[in-house]
């Protein structure tokens, strides 16, 4: 049996095989292990922000959007709205100095996580974490079914330079979606930042007036009719309600 | 510790808790995940999507109330391991799930059956080797890791595993060539 046969056999274990042979013969380094405990802390500890902001705590203000559409084109315009609520264990803190909230500005508590403000203006929301100064501002743009994934696209922008520190975890863990494909919240499978994929950039920095676009794609099952699409990574954060019409 | 205590442990010490299920199920994690990301991820790929199936399982522990622990885990690594893979995919926006691709076409043609055959007989001769042979070997031909890795995680230096893993090589290509 030569080397490249016997790779090519293990290569095609089930994934009862894999797993008993994993159980019996994997052995991970100490630096290895180190390195995956270190980033499962990295994904559950809440990051610091420096001149941050405490926010008063209101209840959160919806706003219930549709989309409707036949499978090739958007057929009806919608108002979007998507608040950004806290994102439970994966977004920043706002804490120190005490600010004025503006009667647009709303916020969804979190347990044990002191609240991001959502600012409401008109039919754009904001989502202001771990900024130096001013607001991000989100839109969903666009939404359109492209065989069993959801094409999802959402406009950023800035009242001023807003510097995230994490992008992949504002781009993974929130806005998940309720596709009905398995039980809880759906992660985007893939997304594009700016119409480019491959490496995400390594923060986010809009100056004053800038745009980016986020897409994200979800996995869908074809009955499924109505997607939510959550601003956390719960359902129990406020969400825009997507309806599919054939 | 079972899987209630288990649970009743990340509820009441999630730092304790986590550290006890990473220690429990980090193979049974680390196995699917491999097995899924092999062919379009790199180690690091493997690394952070582990790390993302027990932050996943961490955060909703609440979720799994009632449900045997084991298939929940199993799932949600399978999902995660799932969504990676089409994410690196991501050039090609409609890929076969992975599920539905067909199985890796060898130089030699045999029947499913033979082939099958060969791979159980394989897996119980990598088996009889013994440790730290088999590890070695599994070490080097599934999970691809260097000569460094595999001495440094089983406790011999690099040239000792070299050694060990080509005599074990060929004690297995001996068995199987006997066998067939």
């Amino acid at each position: 049996m030569r080397k490249k046969d016997m790779m090519q056999l293990l290569g095609t274990l089930s994934e009862e095989d894999a797993a008993k042979l994993a159980e019996q013969h994997l052995v991970l380094t100490e630096q290895e292990h180190e390195r995956i405990l270190g980033k499962i802390e990295q994904r559950l500890t809440p990051h610091t922000g420096e001149d941050a902001d405490i926010i008063e705590s209101r209840p959160a203000l919806t706003k219930t959007t549709r989309f409707g559409w036949v499978s090739h084109a958007v057929t009806a315009a919608a108002c979007v709205a998507i608040f950004a609520g806290a994102f439970a264990g994966m977004f920043w803190l706002n804490s120190h100095a005490p600010v004025q909230p503006d009667e647009s500005a709303c916020s969804v508590q979190t347990e044990g996580l002191p609240p991001v403000v959502a600012h409401v203006t008109g039919d754009r929301y904001a989502l202001s974490g771990m900024t130096k100064t001013g607001a991000l501002f989100m839109t969903v743009t666009n939404a359109v079914r492209e065989d069993d994934l959801l094409h999802v696209t959402l406009t950023l922008e800035s009242d001023d330079a807003v510097f995230y520190g994490k992008p992949e975890q504002l781009f993974t863990d929130n806005f998940l979606a309720d596709t009905g494909r398995e039980a809880g919240l759906t992660s985007p499978c893939a997304m594009a930042y700016d119409g480019k994929t491959g490496d995400l950039p390594h923060s986010v920095i809009l100056e004053a007036g800038e745009t980016a676009t986020l897409e994200l794609w979800y996995p869908v099952e074809k009955e499924n009719k109505t997607i939510r699409l959550f601003a956390g990574t719960s359902q129990e954060h406020p969400y825009t309600e997507i309806k599919l019409e054939d | 510790m079972t899987d209630s205590e288990l649970r009743a442990l990340m509820k009441s010490d999630l730092n304790a808790g986590a550290k006890e299920l990473y220690q429990q199920y980090y193979r049974y994690v680390y196995a699917i995940v491999f097995r899924l990301l092999r062919d379009c991820g790199t180690q690091e790929d493997v690394e952070d999507c582990v790390a993302d199936t027990f932050a996943e399982i961490l955060s909703h522990a609440d979720n799994i109330r009632g449900e045997n622990l084991k298939a929940y885990i199993g799932r949600a690594a399978h999902n995660k391991a799932l969504n990676y893979c089409r994410s690196l995919n991501r050039q090609e926006k409609y890929t076969t799930p992975l599920d539905d691709a067909p199985e890796p076409v060898g130089e030699d043609l045999e029947s499913d059956a033979e082939k099958r055959e060969l791979k159980e007989k394989l897996l119980a001769e990598i088996q009889n080797l013994g440790e730290p042979d088999s590890t070695i070997l599994v070490q080097k031909f599934y999970f691809g890791r260097s000569m460094a890795e595999i001495a440094e995680a089983v406790g011999l230096t690099t040239h000792a595993a070299q050694v060990r893993c080509g005599r074990a090589l060929k004690r297995l290509k001996k068995t199987l060539k006997d066998w067939r």
